[in-house]
């Protein structure tokens, strides 16, 4: 008979207990995950048609056409990611100057007047660095003395210097020079698979001046 | 006997809890609501809540904070510093009010031109 009172008694403290919780709210801050939006750095849908160019070799490369390969990079990557043409135009800038001649740029064949073009600089370089490098030892107790070696690493480094010109007056309303450097381990890796490392880290960069993505925050909600 | 009294009352507890504090607590509901939409990502109805909260309560520093959280996401840039600057006026000490508003604020400087242009 007592046993069964005290257990009454646990019953109704547990009862108290659940009503607090349930009118508390269960918690007063909420750590959120939010994507936030990043501001565009240049509205390119407010135009009808994205032109791309060819590109300025600024040293050419006898393993592979360096211009071939981002324009057809670009044109694809444009194409799946924003809402309006793209179309290519084989034509080549002949110096950093032409750049700068509104002339040059108002005479492109375009189907739609309100286009813009998308053109630029590329200059591509890779090098080998050969430095001495410290092995750290793995155990407090290793025997061997630690290790000094001479390595070599393979750098790669993409200028890449980009342009947005009006179809319609040829005025720059963008410019934005990009350097992307990547070392690799392997003495095999080739400049060409080297090259879309770096071409991706460009665009990654340029869709989010173009597009806006988005960025994963974290953030408080405040219950009370 | 006795024992049966003190449980009977220690049983009407919770119940009188629940009466006299959630019943008359709708900020504090609509405020949760706010909360709860803005986790299943329907910001627009978590600004009206948090908008409503405000209406009763205009020093709500939790409703300001939230608010700015989801102008923040829906690119309002004025908005939310206007809103973060108001929760920290109310409650300057509030750890969780300055984690959010150091984090905006450095987005909003680092982008202050291009927010300008936008809006």
């Amino acid at each position: 008979m007592k046993s069964l009172k005290i257990n009454n008694i646990k019953w109704v403290w547990l009862l108290a207990l659940l009503a607090l919780y349930s009118c508390s709210g269960g918690g007063q801050y909420w750590r959120v995950r939010v994507e936030m939006p990043r501001p565009v750095s240049f509205e390119l849908e407010r135009f009808e048609e994205l032109i791309i160019t060819d590109f300025l070799v600024l040293k050419a490369r006898t393993d592979f056409d360096l211009n071939k390969e981002t324009t057809e990079y670009f044109a694809f990557e444009f194409e799946k990611n924003i809402q309006m043409p793209v179309s290519r135009v084989e034509i080549m800038p002949e110096t950093v100057e032409t750049f700068e001649q509104d002339d040059f740029w108002t005479g492109l064949p375009t189907e739609n007047k309100d286009a813009i073009i998308l053109t630029g600089t590329i200059d591509y370089k890779s090098e080998v660095r050969k430095a001495l490098v410290d092995r750290e030892k793995r155990q407090f107790e290793d025997p061997f003395p630690d290790k000094t070696s001479l390595e070599e690493r393979k750098f790669y480094t993409l200028f890449f210097n980009l342009y947005l010109i009006d179809s319609k007056t040829g005025e720059t309303l963008y410019q934005k020079n990009f350097k992307e450097t990547r070392n690799y381990q392997n003495p095999n890796q080739t400049a060409y698979f080297a090259y879309f490392d770096l071409i991706q880290s460009v665009k990654d960069k340029l869709f989010q001046a173009f597009l806006g993505e988005s960025l994963l925050q974290e953030r408080y909600l405040i219950n009370k | 006997m006795k024992i049966r009294y003190i449980i009977g009352v220690l049983a009407l507890l919770p119940i009188l809890l629940f009466i006299t504090q959630c019943a008359s607590s709708i900020p504090a509901d609509q405020m949760r609501f706010g909360v709860e939409a803005a986790k299943l990502d329907l910001w627009d109805e978590a600004i009206f809540r948090w908008k409503k909260v405000l209406q009763t309560d205009p020093d709500s520093a939790s409703a300001h904070n939230n608010l700015a959280v989801a102008y923040e996401k829906k690119s309002l840039w004025e908005e939310a510093k206007q809103e973060y600057e108001l929760a920290l006026k109310i409650r300057p000490d509030d750890k969780h009010i300055n984690a959010n508003y150091q984090q905006f604020i450095k987005r909003y400087e680092a982008r202050k031109d291009e927010i300008a242009k936008n809006q």
